[in-house]
């Protein structure tokens, strides 16, 4: 379409940014590997010891270990609540759906300094001594928003016949919700677990003013970079971006696969219904009756 | 009493399950955020905040002598990684909606995983990059474009903004990649038939239909790089103050809590106002609610 000039600048504007999106973390990743502790061209060759001393290092694996731990109880912690809120706005009478909205939106208009400072001193207030469990608390109102959003959109689009009809059979609203709803919305729900573990799990802006002195990976990079700048913050952003990218490859392939099972199980509806009910096996072959006379 | 009791005594019926959620934001975060407002009238200890009330922290704080620095170093800062995105953002946008053919796919798929990299990893990758002998003095050196390193590409504004573009690029792409999805291409094929250059079907049919997306595209920005306080420490040379970084240098270092509340709400008031000015403007415009013909 349109004027091919138009076109050509689009073009390279894009694979330049392309560029220089990934050029940057290319250029980290493959200094990881450098054999030696210098950072600049030229690279003098392959080697893991960077790799070993970091993994030997114990500041780095406890680091990992905190941040594991912070990351997993905030994903579980948000995906209850988190479902629980979606599931209860959607489903709230029209004039409180917005103010309930609201409510679990707002989190996310707030820089993140904001937040840290604010729960910084509301911390001291209250006397609450800086630890993971104080981090895990600052990231779950971190994340909430984004997977509050991911889940309330999904839950909107469910079709709230199937609760009605679970509803007038006499199943109880908690079953309605835990047979009837939430297995059309596993998968999603599942992604934005995910993400809210990578949130959480990469957080710094908010959480360097909660840890006290308790490290996560951030925290440690943090400061490492702070001290001097050698191979081994290489190594732990190396490990960052390979650890999110399998994440996020795994959740799209899970997701796709499922996608694909659901596709399969609703394609031949007749087949379904002819092995549910003998009685329609005749019928339910449009195949067959237009081959037959 | 139990959430479930008071859910049904709330007459919520299923809203009732927004109890939990919602009591916890209460907690751990409208307290939080009100806590701060507090303290930014109170008086400041070190570390701490203790009565008289007072007004006087918001005065001392706009006319102390960073202040000024910081704000016009943020505001410059934001508003060059803010255009500077929002351009680059709409051309990547459109050119996936317009020209990308089989590649959309797989350029859309990469700009959302490099939105995935640690946003540390990012500052960190940008200062062995522009270093003196970091790879982009080296390949320009290598091209013999320069005799000798440029020095300004690292502890510069240049590095900030190129830091803070990275972080947020992604975001702009896809906001802007939905904004223009309702756009057919018989929409630009028709201005172009009646006559209208590339400039003039950017100008007069694509921008108005999408500033809306644009313009909230470039405020996410602007707010994300002037509040910022980790890329001015590390890519900006001495001297480079910015907002966040002083909020944060009062909470951390200076231990002024009060000061640093006031100029927190003050950063807020003034983002708020943008987010007014750009609602009025679009609502002044008529360009808020774009109504597709089909």
């Amino acid at each position: 379409m349109g004027a091919q000039s138009g076109g050509r600048i689009q073009t390279a504007v894009t694979f330049a940014a392309l560029v220089f999106l990934f050029a940057p973390l290319i250029v980290v990743v493959l200094f990881s590997f450098h054999s030696s502790g210098s950072l600049s061209f030229p690279f003098e060759g392959f080697s893991l010891r960077w790799y070993r001393s970091t993994f030997g290092s114990p500041q780095f694996t406890s680091a990992l270990q905190n941040s594991l731990i912070v990351a997993a109880v905030t994903a579980v912690t948000t995906f209850v609540l988190g479902t629980l809120a979606a599931y209860g706005v959607s489903r709230a009478s029209p004039r409180l759906r917005g103010p309930l909205a609201l409510v679990f939106f707002l989190p996310i208009t707030l820089p993140g300094v904001f937040l840290g400072v604010a729960l910084l001193i509301y911390y001291v207030r209250l006397d609450l001594q800086f630890s993971l469990t104080t981090i895990m608390i600052s990231h779950m109102v971190y994340v909430s928003p984004y997977f509050f959003i991911v889940a309330r959109t999904a839950m909107d689009r469910l079709d709230p016949a199937l609760e009605e009809v679970a509803l007038d059979l006499g199943a109880k609203p908690a079953e309605v919700f835990l047979r009837v709803t939430m297995p059309q919305l596993w998968p999603i729900l599942l992604g934005a677990t995910a993400l809210a573990f990578m949130l959480s799990f990469d957080e710094f802006v908010i959480t360097f003013f909660v840890s006290g002195g308790d490290t996560t990976l951030p925290v440690f990079i943090f400061g490492q970079m702070r001290r001097t700048v050698d191979p081994t913050i290489n190594v732990v952003s190396s490990l960052l971006i390979g650890g999110s990218l399998t994440l996020w490859i795994t959740a799209f392939v899970y997701a796709a696969v499922l996608q694909r099972r659901a596709k399969t199980r609703k394609e031949p509806p007749t087949a379904t219904a002819a092995a549910a009910a003998p009685a329609v096996k005749d019928a339910g072959a449009p195949a067959e009756s237009e081959v037959a006379p | 009493m139990n959430t479930a009791v008071i859910a049904r005594r709330l007459r919520l019926g299923p809203g009732g399950a927004t109890v939990p959620g919602a009591l916890g934001l209460i907690v751990f975060f409208l307290a939080p955020v009100i806590t701060l407002f507090v303290y930014s009238f109170l008086t400041s200890g070190r570390f701490s905040v203790a009565r008289p009330f007072t007004f006087s922290n918001y005065g001392t704080t706009i006319s102390a002598s960073g202040t000024p620095d910081a704000a016009a170093n943020s505001i410059l800062l934001g508003v060059i990684a803010a255009g500077v995105g929002v351009v680059i953002g709409l051309a990547i946008a459109s050119w996936l909606r317009y020209y990308a053919g089989r590649l959309q796919n797989i350029v859309l798929s990469m700009i959302i995983i490099s939105m995935f990299a640690s946003y540390l990893v990012r500052i960190y990758a940008f200062r062995i990059l522009l270093g003196d002998e970091g790879a982009v003095n080296t390949v320009l050196d290598l091209l013999g474009l320069t005799s000798q390193p440029i020095s300004w590409l690292l502890f510069s504004r240049f590095a900030v903004v190129c830091a803070l573009t990275h972080i947020a690029l992604p975001y702009i792409v896809l906001i802007l990649y939905g904004a223009f999805r309702p756009l057919d291409p018989a929409y630009l094929e028709a201005a172009q038939d009646l006559g209208a250059g590339a400039l003039t079907r950017w100008f007069r049919v694509i921008l108005p239909t999408m500033a809306a997306p644009v313009g909230s595209a470039f405020l996410m920005t602007f707010v994300l790089t002037s509040a910022d306080y980790v890329t001015p420490q590390f890519l900006g040379g001495t001297g480079q103050q910015m907002i966040g970084l002083l909020i944060q240098t009062n909470f951390t270092v200076a231990g002024d809590w009060a000061r640093g509340a006031a100029l927190s709400f003050l950063t807020l008031g003034a983002y708020l106002l943008c987010y007014v000015i750009m609602g009025l403007g679009l609502r002044i415009a008529r360009l808020n609610k774009i109504r597709w013909g089909s």
